[in-house]
């Protein structure tokens, strides 16, 4: 075993300076894509291309003062944005770049990754539920309503994959996929589509983060490192959401000529395309309309692509 | 302690098993104004509105300022739609001081009223989007407001707080390239209209919010004396403009948008279709522009004692003065009704019952300015 | 009709006639002159007679020139197109008038912003606590003509 590499690919590529790089890149392709919708500009100025900006807002926020609300858990109230960072980054190591560069890779990887994203609300209530404030606690709820509506159909979309090619492994389903793969897996792609959009708190799913409803939900009592890291921590989770989606229903890092790791970012790209078009043109649903549509609609057609894919199995 | 004054010694942050939670002064939506909900889990279970943060004691203020200096706070009432206030402030004064203006001067301060209520209804239907947490309607209407904007900025100097309409006349003389850029924005508006209305009015998640939402009886309406967009998407077809006619809005043909329905989306159509009637009437005014060289009258220094009651329909609903003068250089006393304080007062009455979400929704379709909301 | 109706009631009731009030920019407007302490039974008859509608209450102090607070009441019958405004002065060392939120509870906001700004205490008024004015302005009756705003200025 080759200690090296394996302490190459978890600090840099595709370890911990790669998230970090990504975490810069999430936020400014979101910010340049959707105002390229509003028709605006977007960050212009700092760099070329603007592209500093989010550097330069990173800084500003590492250098904010710490503030903790008098009557908050002050341990938990700082542990809990490193956890839940870790927690995320964890889940990007299953990812795997090409058939060869990924940190993890275990036979059970798709069920480690499902279950480490779903104890994720968790955290995240226990992050409102600290800061002993009335807006975080109403968002920490809120998170859990969105873990009753989101993490099922999402568990239930990912399993069909597992069952179709019959393995957990990233790279054994990339592997394995294929056009028949792709058209048999198309209603669980747009479950899963849904899914991540509203595990990850994106509009029009973004009902714990509701700007106009509870300012910033669970973050907004958090300043400087710790809001950073809980930011971080989402951005993370759409990035890690978006290449599950591209390994399981999109052919991961398979196409031709240029190198998987290319290809997979081309993919990425455009999962979070779609995220952001998403973003810009939908408005909010309210959090009983995101249950009714959910549990009518979302799971009810879940279950129903799961037995699809048995009957198309057996066949 | 004075008389009637009460000790506040309500418990903030919870009541039995209510949550009361403080939405504003600092919250994204609430503006600078403070709204008590009383929470249970994610019902609300009762409102209570605390405005008062950007009093400016407007009324006070004007006893202080000669009649025709007003106008500089007068506008400052809403910024957003201060062409209206200005309007009625010219009207109020030339009634006390008994001065006529011209034809053509009514007809470009009807352009002027409706280029504000075109400005300020855009922001409007902007902002009901807004309150849904998705902002590209925002900045689609900014850019079209932009074009109207440069029309006042050439005509007036200034992009908001124009002071363009003075107690007898107008302040400038409307010159060609200024109509020309009216001309452009109108024809911007109307090249992108189709476009907008489609995205905007028929907008899934729009009308899944919207529908059914905040709804405001008939009743409520006389009972509260609402005004403007509110009390015409309860069907009730107030519209000073034509209930009772002021600056020759007699002469324009145009429709007073009415809806029966009463929930928060007929109020975000009202406001969606006025400005598209606020179109109509403004081609008709540049058409039918009455030929006429003299752009203001003289108004005396001093107006010779008594009192004047005037209303306006401005972009929130009918603002009304009522001035006292005692012959001074200076109004005696000046009575602001803002249409805004009256509407405030319904989201007591129709929050309850609705989830917090909804609460958003509701306050951006009450249409409110805090600037004449607390003057 | 509403308003022969309430025009009639009034004479005979209170003995006031209705009186052109030109003033009005935009609408026929009657004036009534009445005493303060009936100004409920009045209110109760506005209602009656279709009088719906509430525009604006709006004092006037004129104890510079010798008088009281002057308080003028427009109301409006929506379906009739007519006006009537009620005028009626109180005393300012004794300012004090029956409150008419449960006749037209759109006064109820307009009661609280003139008590803050004028000291009106409205009798019956269920809550009369401050609404716009900052704290260091309650109590001083700003809109009162005795309110210089210089000294106060900062």
């Amino acid at each position: 075993m080759d200690w090296g590499w394996i302490l190459f690919k978890t600090l840099v590529f595709p370890g911990l300076t790669f998230l970090l790089l990504v975490i810069f890149a999430t936020f400014y392709l979101e910010r340049k894509l959707v105002a390229d919708m509003h028709g605006r500009t977007g960050p212009y100025y700092v760099g070329p291309y603007g592209l500093l900006q989010t550097v330069a807002d990173i800084f500003k926020i590492l250098q904010k003062e710490v503030i903790i609300h008098r009557e908050a858990d002050k341990l938990l109230f700082l542990v809990v944005p490193a956890v839940a960072f870790f927690m995320v980054a964890l889940v990007a190591a299953f990812i795997p770049y090409s058939e060869t560069l990924w940190i993890v890779s275990t036979p059970y990887d798709l069920v480690i990754s499902l279950a480490l994203l779903t104890s994720l609300p968790a955290i995240f209530l226990f992050a409102g539920w600290v800061s002993k404030s009335k807006y975080p606690f109403i968002g920490g709820i809120r998170v859990i309503n969105q873990l009753i509506s989101g993490e099922i159909p999402l568990w239930l979309a990912g399993l069909s994959v597992a069952l179709w090619y019959g393995t957990f492994n990233y790279v054994e389903i990339v592997q394995k996929f294929d056009l028949i793969g792709f058209l048999v897996n198309l209603v669980g792609f747009v479950i899963f589509l849904v899914a991540i959009l509203i595990v990850a708190d994106r509009p029009p799913f973004d009902i714990p983060e509701a700007e106009q409803e509870i300012v910033y939900g669970f973050l907004t009592e958090y300043t400087g490192v710790g809001y950073l890291l809980l930011a971080g921590a989402k951005f993370l989770e759409i990035f890690v959401l978006a290449a599950m989606t591209v390994t399981l229903f999109l052919g991961g890092f398979k196409g031709p000529f240029l190198p998987g790791w290319v290809w997979f970012l081309i993919k990425i790209f455009t999962v979070y395309y779609l995220a952001f078009a998403i973003r810009a043109s939908t408005p909010r649903i309210r959090l009983d309309q995101l249950i009714k549509f959910t549990w009518n609609i979302l799971v009810p057609l879940a279950l129903l692509n799961i037995v699809f894919i048995l009957v198309i199995k057996a066949l | 302690m004075y008389k009637g004054a009460q000790i506040i010694t309500e418990p903030i942050g919870k009541e039995g098993d209510l949550m009361v939670l403080n939405w504003g002064v600092q919250h994204p939506a609430s503006g600078p104004m403070r709204i008590k909900v009383w929470l249970d889990g994610e019902t609300i279970v009762k409102v209570e509105n605390d405005p008062g943060y950007v009093t400016r004691n407007m009324e006070k203020m004007l006893e202080y300022r000669t009649w025709e200096n007003a106008v500089v706070n007068v506008e400052r009432i809403c910024f957003i739609d201060d062409l209206g206030t200005i309007l009625n402030w010219a009207l109020a004064i030339e009634k006390l001081a008994e001065v006529e203006v011209p034809k053509n001067v009514e007809y470009f301060r009807v352009i002027l009223a409706e280029v504000g209520r075109i400005v300020s209804h855009l922001i409007g239907v902007g902002g009901m989007f807004g309150a849904l947490g998705v902002a590209t309607p925002m900045m689609w209407v900014l850019s079209l407001r932009e074009f109207y904007l440069d029309f006042l900025e050439h005509y007036s100097g200034y992009r908001i707080s124009t002071a363009a309409i003075v107690p007898g006349g107008v302040r400038f003389e409307p010159t060609k390239e200024d109509m020309e850029l009216l001309k452009k924005a109108i024809k911007e508006t109307e090249k992108r209209w189709p476009e907008y209305k489609e995205v905007f009015k028929d907008n899934p998640t729009l009308v899944e919010r919207y529908k059914g939402v905040g709804i405001i009886p008939k009743e409520l309406v006389y009972k509260l004396g609402l005004r403007g967009p509110v009390a015409r998407a309860s069907g009730v077809a107030y519209d000073y403009r034509k209930t009772y006619p002021y600056s020759s809005y007699e002469d324009f043909n145009f429709n007073v948008v009415v809806k029966e329905e009463g929930d928060a989306y007929a109020r975000f159509l009202v406001v969606l279709e006025e400005i598209e009637e606020s179109v109509k009437i403004i081609k008709q005014a540049m058409e039918g522009m009455p030929e006429g060289d003299k752009w203001k009258v003289r108004v005396p220094k001093k107006i010779k004692a008594g009192e004047t009651f005037s209303a306006v329909e401005w972009a929130r609903g009918g603002i009304e003065y009522f001035v006292v003068s005692d012959g001074g250089t200076e109004p005696y006393r000046v009575k602001i009704s803002a249409p805004s304080f009256m509407n405030i007062w319904a989201l007591e009455y129709i929050a309850p019952g609705h989830k917090l979400a909804d609460l958003a929704t509701i306050f951006a379709s009450l249409y409110i300015c805090h600037g004449d909301l607390d003057r | 009709m509403g308003f022969e109706n309430f025009v009639k009631l009034m004479k005979s009731y209170f003995g006031v006639e209705a009186e052109e009030y030109p003033q009005n920019h935009t609408a026929k407007t009657y004036l009534f002159k009445i005493k303060p302490e009936y100004i409920r039974e009045v209110a109760k008859l506005l209602k009656e007679n279709g009088f719906d509608f509430f525009h604006t209450l709006a004092p006037v102090d004129y104890s510079p020139k010798g008088r009281g607070l002057e308080l003028n009441y427009f109301f409006e019958n929506v379906e009739e197109r007519i006006w009537i405004l009620i005028k009626t002065e109180i005393p300012l060392d004794n300012p004090e008038i029956d409150s008419l939120h449960d006749i037209y509870p759109s006064l109820e906001a307009c009661e609280r912003e003139e008590w803050e700004k004028f000291g009106i205490f409205f009798k019956g008024h269920p809550r009369l606590k401050p609404l716009l004015l900052d704290d260091t302005l309650q109590g001083r009756w700003v809109l009162r003509k005795s309110y210089i705003p210089e000294p106060h200025r900062k």
